[in-house]
């Protein structure tokens, strides 16, 4: 069995909310180093998703797998004490380079680390299956790439795996995981290697609906992504733009 | 060992468990801006090119940030368009209005060189508009390692150099004359860069995407604050740092450079891994040389470039066409404008580099050359500089708070009068005094070169308030001259420092036209017998006076000899020459006073002198002894203050000028001026002779 990138646990609530929102990290900047409970939810739940990226990174600095995951949390764990984003100064960024950024400052400083490694990282905070993530790790690693595009890449894949996990939730919700899982390969509007004649036969419903299913899964599947996208990036800043970044990280090979 | 597995869009390796089983790339693509929904339907299941109202999508030939364009065909006019449609779910309002305000920017402007607009509109709530189709491809894909690729074959390595380049700097001169024209309607880019340059077939440019231009008409609120709208590498460091709202026609003109650095280099001036990094180098590095990657790029050219990616918004060109000219200059092999460095300039670069070291030393050094330029400027395309600012006090927005500032900004430069001992003249262009007073620049009409005039004063009060106050008149005089003269004609503004200046800039003929006193004038007309009077000053009764404390013990003439001290005004001005004679007449002279003897800048810190200071008495302009604590001791006659001409005005705007202020009757105008003006009368020169006469006794009251 194959396992999948940990993805975030946040998808399905935010599609909802109303066009004017912030996002989830403008909130956080926004917020700054002052008090503000829905900011530190907002904080939790982004660290919560991208914790992968950031332990590959650790790992790609030559720490052992528990050092790295004591690394992580102790990271996490001054940022969401706002320790960190103290030092962030307001000026609008991604949520993805700040991480960057920051985490290679608290492997830097000396005084963090050794606070990090010391206190054991066993105080858990964000839930992530350690033991996936290395195995993960294992089977990601290039040594042609720096850490800076691997954390990236990196970033990319668990995007996209949080935005698949949201989509499905959505059709197990609907009680139509069987029509998610024959229609997952045709997001892209391509047909699966059955047609959607055979489909239909499969599912007990029409080929009209099961088109029309298709359609719909792919309309979803482009919300939640610009949804998920929009959550990492400053308020004005264009979710397209941060596509194209990651595409092209995504095509150096 | 992981199981394998092929993308089922574009065929690419991928584990068997990816999600969706497609490669990320492909999954990513699909979140940009999408197709319409009836399109979409119907094209991704592999069916015939859909209908979009009027239009029938050929194929999809770009997407954007802001949303997709297609190739088209409109089936009522039978044309291929370039049909750009805002993403589906993209509903903010935001966006919206962005999409719009492309439209109406570039709808309102014709030009060969950017792409037109042909339609706005929407379509099953759909924004759209259709455009110009231009067949070919955009810059960025013609710019290869080494730069441009124009497309010829080159036949050495030194002859393709120098062609790479004179086609670098041909395509830039042409869409800096295209930025150029977008600026005079008010429009700027903000997001110039190779790929929203097109070039057809036959390699024309044209301009394309104002996607984030900002109409001068439209009012703020609609960019958020501070966001950085653009893209990095080819975006002003001003930009960078997120001013969006004080952008001005220089973010384009540090693009325009960014551009051609990187058709000369091949790449841009600022590179990083990720987006905030080059935006960081943006705002802080200098850009290498283009010379340092490429030996063969002509140094000429190369400080073109650079002169554009100043860090200064003010070291730029001054305009887009300027740009294009340089390169033009270039092209025809003629000696270009854009020098090296300054020592100054080069000093500020070294502080960039050593902050630390350059604080202690910089800052004096920096206020002393600053008004060495205000000085020194030679204001020779003002209409032009006046234009773009006024062009970008309507982008900005709050034009009213963006006027105050300006203005408060303008007054502390003029303080330098009053300030800096060295400091001889200031100047504010027609233009800038239009702004200055919130008054709209009547647009020239084309072909029509405005004639541009000098008037002067000297400076007597504080001179923002004489700016102020000669506005008024000067504007009426540029709409009278302009209706008699039947071409437009502009007058800027002049103050020197004193009267002595103003008196040596009427000898040497330094301007066209100016305001002095009678004793200057005669002083002025004895050196320069060419000087003509225009006209003169016309009040109720303009007398002046010498006064003194009603408390006082003088009360007659005479008993001036017993004062011991005295106030004069200006040393120079026509009323301190008259007491002076008068005095002389009585018998009083310098000496009497000692060293209780002074001048004062203006009439009222005569009557201050008196009143708070001490002086026993003082002379002045009649009006200030209204003042109930004040008593007149003997009073004269002044004439009103000519308007004279040097030789620069010719014959018929002499003529034409005299007339303009003769007609002038509206009170409210000249009471700017003074309070007590009524207008102007004809006058010749031998209006001044009574003046001419007491001068020698005048003089006497100095010697010892």
């Amino acid at each position: 069995m194959n396992e999948r990138l940990p993805s975030s646990d946040c998808g399905a609530d935010a599609a909802q909310v109303g066009h004017f929102r912030t996002t989830d990290w403008s909130a956080v900047l926004s917020a700054g180093a002052g008090e503000s409970a829905a900011a530190e939810v907002a904080l939790a739940k982004l660290c919560g998703a991208y914790w992968f990226p950031l332990y590959a990174f650790v790992r790609r600095q030559g720490y052992t797998q528990h050092d790295a995951q004591d690394l992580a949390q102790g990271f996490f764990m001054r940022l969401v004490e706002k320790k960190i984003l103290r030092g962030v100064d307001r000026q609008k960024g991604k949520f993805r380079s700040f991480l960057l950024s920051s985490i290679k400052n608290f492997l830097a400083n000396d005084w963090d680390r050794r606070h990090a490694l010391k206190r054991g990282g066993r105080c858990s905070f964000i839930s992530c299956d350690e033991e996936t993530a290395e195995k993960l790790f294992q089977r990601g690693t290039c040594g042609q790439r720096t850490p800076e595009e691997d954390f990236d890449r990196t970033w990319a894949m668990v995007l996209l795996e949080t935005v698949r996990s949201s989509l499905k939730r959505e059709f197990i919700a609907a009680e139509k995981s069987s029509l998610f899982d024959a229609l997952e390969p045709c997001v892209s509007g391509d047909k699966a290697d059955v047609s959607y004649a055979d489909l239909a036969e499969r599912l007990g419903i029409t080929e009209g609906a099961v088109k029309m299913a298709a359609v719909r899964l792919r309309k979803r599947y482009r919300e939640l992504l610009r949804t998920e996208i929009s959550k990492t990036i400053g308020a004005g800043e264009e979710i397209d733009e941060e596509i194209r970044y990651l595409l092209a990280v995504l095509g150096r090979q | 060992m992981t199981e394998t597995s092929k993308c089922r869009h574009c065929g690419a390796a991928v584990r068997a468990d990816a999600p969706f089983g497609h490669c990320a790339k492909c999954l990513l693509e699909l979140g940009f801006g999408e197709l319409p929904d009836d399109a979409n339907s119907n094209m991704a299941a592999g069916g015939a090119p859909d209908r979009f109202g009027d239009y029938t999508l050929i194929e999809l030939i770009g997407r954007g940030g802001m949303g997709l364009v297609y190739k088209a065909r409109q089936r009522s006019l039978s044309r291929l368009v370039a049909l750009k449609m805002i993403a589906s779910e993209l509903p903010s309002a935001i966006v919206e209005q962005r999409f719009r305000i492309e439209a109406e920017a570039v709808a309102s402007l014709e030009h060969p060189n950017i792409v037109r607009i042909y339609e706005v509109g929407t379509h099953g709530g759909r924004h759209y508009l259709s455009m110009m189709l231009v067949e070919g491809q955009s810059l960025d894909k013609l710019i290869g390692p080494r730069g441009f690729e124009s497309g010829d074959e080159p036949t050495s390595s030194k002859q393709a150099g120098r062609k790479v380049q004179a086609s670098a700097a041909q395509v830039m001169a042409t869409v800096g004359r295209a930025v150029h024209y977008a600026h005079q309607h008010g429009v700027l880019h903000r997001d110039l860069k190779p790929s929203n340059i097109l070039l057809d077939r036959q390699g024309t440019p044209y301009l394309t995407d104002f996607g984030l231009a900002k109409i001068a008409h439209q009012s703020g609120g609609l960019t958020l604050t501070g966001a950085v709208i653009g893209t990095p590498s080819y975006m002003a460091p001003e930009q960078a740092a997120g001013k969006t709202k004080h952008l001005t026609t220089a973010a384009d003109i540090y693009s325009l450079g960014a551009i051609l650095y990187e058709l000369l280099t091949g790449r841009p001036p600022f590179r990083g891994d990720t987006p905030v990094e080059v935006l960081r180098k943006v705002i802080e590095r200098e850009p290498e040389r283009p010379q340092s990657f490429n030996k063969g790029i002509d140094p000429n050219l190369a400080r073109i470039c650079l002169k554009c990616l100043e860090k200064e918004p003010g070291q730029r060109y001054t305009s887009a066409q300027a740009f294009a000219e340089d390169l033009e200059r270039w092209l025809r092999g003629d000696p270009i404008l854009a020098r090296p460095a300054s020592a100054f300039v080069s000093l500020k670069r070294w502080a960039r580099k050593n902050p630390v070291l350059a604080t202690a030393g910089l800052s004096s050094l920096l206020l002393v050359i600053s008004l060495v330029a205000l000085l020194s400027i030679k204001y020779r395309d003002e209409r032009e500089k006046a234009r773009l600012l006024a062009v970008n006090l309507k982008v900005e927005g709050d034009r009213e708070r963006t006027r105050q500032r300006w203005r408060a900004q303008l007054a502390e430069e003029l303080k330098v009068l009053i300030t800096d001992s060295h400091a001889k003249v200031v100047r504010v262009g027609s233009e800038q005094r239009a702004l200055l007073a919130g008054t709209a620049l009547e647009p020239l009409a084309e072909g029509q070169a405005p004639v541009r005039l000098t008037f002067a004063v000297y400076q007597h009060s504080e001179p923002m308030q004489m700016v102020d106050a000669f506005h008024p008149i000067l504007a009426y005089l540029e709409k009278t001259l302009t209706q008699d003269q039947r071409k437009p004609i502009l007058i800027d503004f002049l103050i020197y420092s004193s009267y002595e200046l103003g008196e040596a800039a009427l000898v040497q003929g330094e301007v066209h036209f100016m305001r002095v006193g009678p004793a200057t004038y005669v002083m002025a007309r004895k050196e320069n017998p060419t000087l003509t009077v225009l006209a003169r000053q016309a009040h109720e009764d303009f007398r002046g006076a010498i006064f003194t404390l009603r408390s006082n013990a003088i009360k007659l003439p005479a008993d001036l000899k017993e004062s011991r001290s005295f106030a004069f005004g200006p040393r120079n001005s026509t009323a301190t020459l008259i007491a002076k004679a008068a005095l002389v007449e009585l018998g009083i002279r310098h000496r009497d006073f000692s060293t209780n003897l002074v001048y004062r800048r203006n009439h009222n810190d005569v009557a201050r002198a008196v009143l708070e200071d001490g002086f026993a008495a003082g002379a002045a302009k009649e009006s200030v002894t209204r003042n109930p604590s004040l008593t007149k001791i003997l009073t004269y006659p002044i004439p009103g203050m000519p308007w004279v001409a040097t030789t620069n005005l010719n014959a018929e705007l002499t003529q034409s000028v005299g007339k303009c202020l003769l007609s002038l009757k509206n009170r409210e105008i000249l009471a700017r001026i003074e309070e007590d003006l009524i207008g102007f009368r004809i006058a010749s020169d031998s209006d001044y002779d009574g003046v001419r006469n007491i001068m020698p006794t005048a003089l006497l009251f100095d010697q010892p």
